[in-house]
């Protein structure tokens, strides 16, 4: 479904739906196992999760969060608002170490698995970061994108679309 | 595309939070008063239909200092941040609460201990808060052009508290000097603008705006959305004309009309959570869905009361569900998202991690609410139809410990706001030396 006009923001949209659908399963997987219950092996259903996370987080701290600082912040803040891409970045700025501690714990997971020290902390991350992204999504989705409907100017939008597509592949 | 750009700007027409807050906080207050009034009048309470007493002090207790009271609040800071129109009057809000807090607090006493001066009193420092806020919401109604749904709405609720204010006033003089000719079709016409007029069309227009809004979905359709509209309105005109006129036939046609806009509502309000990215939307989700429920049982509860098969204290029955297993139960649920939103929305300063929502208040004071809430719901219910006072009194004390509930979870949020914005702010903190509050 097209929600916004311009390609870019429906691709930042799309990446939305995509890390919101990787956070509800990572709270219902975790959540199941129980913080003081460490998965004794890596089954499918763990794999699966670590193996999305990786790749989903990883996509949304680099080429997401980048490309909305160094392209759409500055944009929005000259057309708009300041303190909205201060608030957003700040966010950035506590969702960002999260997220690489958490990739980083869930490589080494799929192959040398949890013990109870570090399964917990993943668990205790896992949760934050549940928490600070879907309420950090739920901003940028609320305001944030569809006033970059507004603000944009539609002969920028080819322009903006190639530099997030290489911000993509460049990850 | 979402309902509105909510965001953008939206930090600059945040206002002061104590402001919202006030209301939200007293609100939480008066909950617990409903209930320990409700149980010192449980005996009246079983068979109520009108006049002074316990049971109108339970009653405005519930709707005035919950319901009108929330309602303010949210009216104030939601239609601002939501329609981008920016207050005009800040001084104006202030006024509405030092006007209507006193207001209420005296004519809820007058309602308990019979004194008519004091009745007229409060009722006059009430209207006057509310023309207030009328003056206010429909000053930022005027000037905006986007979310029609939720608009539109307001403006039938605003009408209609205009309506119900007008005829409590007559009520209240005719418990002096006997004015009108039924007081009894006068009392339930004033019950039905309050319930379905009112607050019944602002959390059919609020929820527009914030179901899509949590559950992160894009706007319902507009056709069924506005279909609903029209046959509430349809509804809430032959309600309150077949109640004048006491024609049962009219009244009924109201309640099949009232059903079909609250089933198509519902419809409406389904769609955003079947296509909302969020599906895990938590104990608040699971109260509104209930207050949903409700409204329905409600309206099959007051077909019962017009066609007069289902005993004596059918009306009362009707009138408790509609305001405590409805609206109360919605309002409750909606309230616990919006207290945290709202105060994390104030929460934004340089170097300072702000907490995470489930740090700011614990899930378990909801959780001791929303069982208290329904075993006070059934249990009251009960009450009414066997005719058992302990059964209300049984309730009421329930609806207690619950709605304390709720005011610690109230009162530990505002300690989170406070305690995050006693940090001093770090100018150049990296991301790795944030503090969380």
């Amino acid at each position: 479904m097209q929600q916004f006009d311009l390609k870019f923001v429906n691709s930042l949209h799309d990446d939305h739906v995509a890390t919101l659908a990787l956070l509800e399963k990572m709270e219902s997987t975790i959540s199941k196992q129980g913080k003081g219950n460490c998965p004794t092996e890596i089954n499918d259903e763990m794999r699966s999760m670590l193996n999305d996370m990786t790749a989903i987080m990883t996509a949304e701290i680099t080429g997401h969060f980048a490309f909305e600082e160094e392209y759409l912040f500055p944009r929005f803040a000259a057309a708009a608002d300041n303190a909205i891409p201060m608030m957003l970045k700040g966010e950035h700025d506590v969702i960002r170490p999260l997220a690489k501690q958490l990739t980083d714990m869930a490589k080494k997971a799929k192959t040398d698995g949890f013990d109870q020290q570090t399964w917990e902390i993943f668990y205790d991350l896992g949760l934050e970061i549940v928490e600070r992204e879907v309420f950090h999504i739920q901003k940028e989705e609320m305001g944030f994108l569809p006033a970059l409907d507004q603000i944009i100017d539609p002969d920028e939008e080819d322009e903006l679309t190639m530099a997030y597509a290489e911000k993509k592949s460049s990850i | 595309m979402f309902p509105g750009t909510i965001l953008m700007g939206a930090q600059s027409r945040l206002l002061p939070p104590s402001l919202p807050f006030r209301f939200f906080i007293a609100a939480a207050v008066f909950h617990i008063f409903v209930w320990v009034v409700l149980f010192l009048g449980a005996e009246d309470a079983q068979s109520f239909i009108g006049g002074p007493g316990l049971p109108l002090g339970a009653i405005h207790l519930l709707t005035l200092g919950v319901f009108v009271m929330t309602a303010i609040g949210a009216s104030f800071q939601l239609l601002t941040v939501a329609t981008g129109a920016a207050h005009k009057w800040l001084w104006a809000c202030k006024l509405a609460w030092w006007l209507y807090l006193p207001g209420i607090l005296i004519l809820i006493h007058g309602f308990t201990s019979g004194d008519h001066h004091v009745q007229v009193g409060g009722a006059f420092l009430t209207i006057a808060a509310l023309v207030v806020y009328i003056v206010v919401v429909g000053d930022i109604l005027a000037r905006s052009n986007s979310l029609k749904m939720a608009l539109s709405h307001t403006w039938v609720g605003l009408l209609s508290l205009i309506a119900l204010f007008v005829l409590g006033f007559l009520l209240i003089v005719d418990f002096e000097h006997g004015i009108l000719p039924e007081h009894s079709a006068i009392g339930m016409a004033h019950l039905i603008l309050a319930v379905f007029g009112f607050m019944g069309m602002l959390t059919f227009g609020f929820s527009h705006i914030l179901v899509p809004m949590f559950a992160l979905s894009p706007a319902p359709p507009e056709k069924p959305g506005f279909a609903s509209f029209e046959i509430s309105v349809g509804a809430l005109i032959l309600a309150v004309v077949g109640t004048l006129s006491s024609l049962a036939v009219v009244q009924f046609a109201a309640i099949i009309l009232g059903l079909v806009a609250a089933g198509m509502h519902i419809w409406t309000m389904n769609w955003s959570l079947k296509n909302g990215m969020r599906k895990k939307l938590g104990l608040s989700f699971v109260m509104v869905k209930a207050g949903w429920v409700m409204l329905i049982v409600t309206l099959l509860i007051g077909a019962l009361a017009v066609i007069d098969t289902a005993g004596d204290n059918v009306v009362t029955l009707f009138g408790f569900l509609a305001l405590f297993g409805w609206l109360l139960t919605f309002l409750t649920g909606i309230l616990q998202r919006v207290i945290p939103f709202l105060a994390s929305m104030n929460m934004n300063k340089k170097g300072v991690k702000a907490p995470r929502l489930s740090e700011m208040a614990s899930e378990t004071s909801l959780k001791i609410h929303a069982v208290c809430h329904g075993i006070a719901v059934l249990f009251i219910s009960l009450g009414i139809v066997l005719n058992q006072t302990l059964f209300i009194q049984g309730g009421a004390i329930s609806g207690v410990i619950g709605s304390i509930g709720f005011l610690w979870f109230t009162l530990a949020i505002v300690k989170s706001y406070r305690t995050y914005h006693n940090i001093p702010e770090a100018p150049k903190a990296a991301p790795s030396e944030t503090t969380t509050a």
